[in-house]
């Protein structure tokens, strides 16, 4: 995708604006799954979370040093199911249809209205996440040996998936409004969130958060490292691939290498792993266009998807969506910063 | 760069004029061809950008103008024996614009 | 008929055996008097990426990676006639673990990547 995406733009320098903004961004993200694995430790075990980032960086490495792309893929997807508690929390404590209707109804923040479009920018950005489709998934297909015939596959896929991913962010908040906004508890802190499957699942519920936090971050983590390496490697021109022995992607193995070392060291600065998520999510939706609009050039260009071109509906839908998530994080952010946040 | 010989990297993206001075817009393409053992050069594409042309320096502004309808892109082709690289960071059409081929 | 710039510039370069080495970074024309311009070259390295941003740019890195032996291809020259396109990537008929554009590459599995375990 990268290398398409680097001739369409027709000029290696003028790709690598792209590449360094999207990758010093990405960088940011790592940082975060990385502190969020850490924090989990430090929820189950009372370390401070610094102190784990070591640890979990080593983990995320020799992950990627030995596992396959499909290891990677399914390994951590098949554990993710651990977030199922969400949902069967969110069942258990008997919410009121009603009030989930009103919920899915769009509505206006009643106080702090900049904090409040903070964290929608933060959403957005969190789940749209261009580098894992653009070079994650993207990698994906290419090590897995996909071909057009996949497509009608791919789409189901990707559309249960996130419908289903959607279905568990909403999930938590659910569990969130219902144990947390009666007691008049506003999150400020990780271990306060740890106790909302308390309330439904007892002692289980906080041991399942735990896992589902550790083990989500970590799964982040493996793919978002990779998608730098993809990105790196691929726009450069270098050998590249999970699946790929080492000693035969040298560059690639170096990339990603250099990259968990560094998210590792600002984890180890003890920066808020809450904070830096909504920070690095926030930012990601800043970057969208710089991302997503050189894709959209690939996917309206017969040149290179052929047939399967973009319509009219699906340009008109991305392009709406990346434009105001830029405009709300570029107005957002610095009233969330200057908030003191 | 040796003499006698100019980078496709360099040129492309460069404003072209033509033999009067006039603005004609930028190098966007070489078409090549084979004649022979070798392949040669049979046209150069360049493409006008109108009320756009300040930001045409930026490949990603030149796609994006070829894809919206917003700015007309006039798209011109010079024959190898008409474009002129004694200054390579100028290219220089060697006909007036008006004796080109229409724009199409 | 080919189009240099959507084809070949920046396109992924395929040596022998399918390895990636790199991009085209730069297309060299070879201008000829009374006859149409003849495709010389291709080039990789970071060069002719440099001499983009750049002539004095260019200048400084092909000297930076001389004057201080750096594992890096400064640049590399192929010739035209052994260049095939294949979809949108570029075959080039040479060896890539032997050729210029795989200095860093191997610097990296000697020195670094192949001296950890599992590589």
């Amino acid at each position: 995708m990268l290398l398409c995406q680097s001739s369409e733009l027709g000029r290696s320098d003028e790709f690598l604006v792209p590449l360094t903004l999207v990758g010093l961004v990405t960088l940011l993200v790592l940082a975060s799954e990385i502190g969020g694995v850490s924090l989990a430790l430090q929820l189950a075990t009372g370390i401070a979370f610094p102190w784990w980032a070591p640890a979990v960086a080593l983990a995320v490495w020799l992950l990627l040093w030995k596992g396959t792309f499909g290891v990677i893929e399914y390994g951590v997807s098949l554990l993710g199911l651990v977030t199922i508690a969400f949902v069967v929390a969110a069942v258990r404590l008997r919410p009121e249809i009603t009030e989930l209707g009103r919920g899915l109804l769009p509505s206006l923040p009643q106080h702090e209205p900049a904090h409040y479009w903070y964290i929608a920018v933060s959403i957005l950005g969190a789940s749209i996440t261009p580098y894992l489709f653009y070079y994650f998934y993207s990698s994906g297909a290419v090590e897995d040996g996909w071909n057009e015939g996949h497509l009608r596959l791919n789409r189901v896929v990707a559309t249960l998936g996130t419908s289903f991913g959607g279905g568990l962010a909403a999930a938590v908040l659910v569990v969130a409004a219902l144990v947390l906004a009666p007691r008049g508890i506003a999150i400020e802190s990780c271990e306060q969130v740890a106790l909302i499957l308390t309330t439904s699942l007892g002692r289980a519920g906080f041991w399942l958060f735990v896992a589902s936090l550790g083990i989500a971050c970590f799964g982040a983590a493996l793919e978002v490292t990779l998608a730098v390496a993809y990105m790196v490697a691929q726009g450069l021109g270098w050998n590249w691939g999970e699946n790929v022995k080492p000693r035969h992607a040298a560059r690639f193995c170096a990339t990603y290498t250099v990259v968990v070392a560094l998210a590792m060291l600002i984890v180890i600065t003890g920066v808020d792993p809450l904070k830096l998520t909504l920070l690095a999510m926030a930012l990601t939706a800043a970057t969208l266009p710089v991302a997503v609009v050189p894709f959209l050039f690939l996917m309206n260009d017969p040149f290179y998807v052929r047939e399967h071109c973009n319509g009219w509906i699906g340009n008109g839908v991305v392009l709406a969506i990346i434009l105001l998530a830029s405009v709300l994080a570029v107005v957002s952010i610095p009233l969330e910063i200057m908030g003191g946040s | 760069m040796e003499q006698g010989e100019i980078h496709v990297e360099i040129v492309v993206g460069r404003k072209v004029v033509d033999a009067t001075g006039r603005p004609l817009g930028r190098l966007e393409e070489i078409v090549i061809e084979r004649e022979g053992d070798e392949w040669v050069v049979r046209e150069y594409l360049v493409d006008g950008y109108g009320a756009g042309e300040r930001f045409a320096g930026w490949t990603i502004a030149r796609a994006m103008f070829h894809v919206l309808p917003v700015i007309e892109g006039r798209r011109r082709r010079v024959p190898w024996h008409l474009m002129d690289f004694s200054d390579p960071e100028q290219p220089r059409v060697m006909v007036p614009a008006a004796e080109l081929a229409s724009p199409g | 008929m080919i189009h240099l710039v959507r084809d070949v510039l920046d396109s992924q370069l395929l040596a022998r055996r399918g390895l990636k080495m790199g991009k085209v970074d730069g297309i060299v024309l070879e201008l000829r008097e009374g006859a149409a311009p003849r495709v010389a070259a291709i080039e990789t390295g970071l060069v002719p990426l440099a001499r983009r941003l750049g002539p004095g740019l260019a200048r400084r890195v092909e000297r930076l990676i001389v004057d201080r032996g750096l594992p890096v291809n400064p640049d590399l020259r192929i010739p035209w006639a052994q260049v095939r396109r294949e979809g949108i990537e570029i075959r080039v008929g040479i060896d890539a673990e032997t050729s210029p554009a795989y200095v860093c590459e191997r610097w990296l599995r000697d020195r670094v990547i192949g001296r950890i375990p599992g590589a």
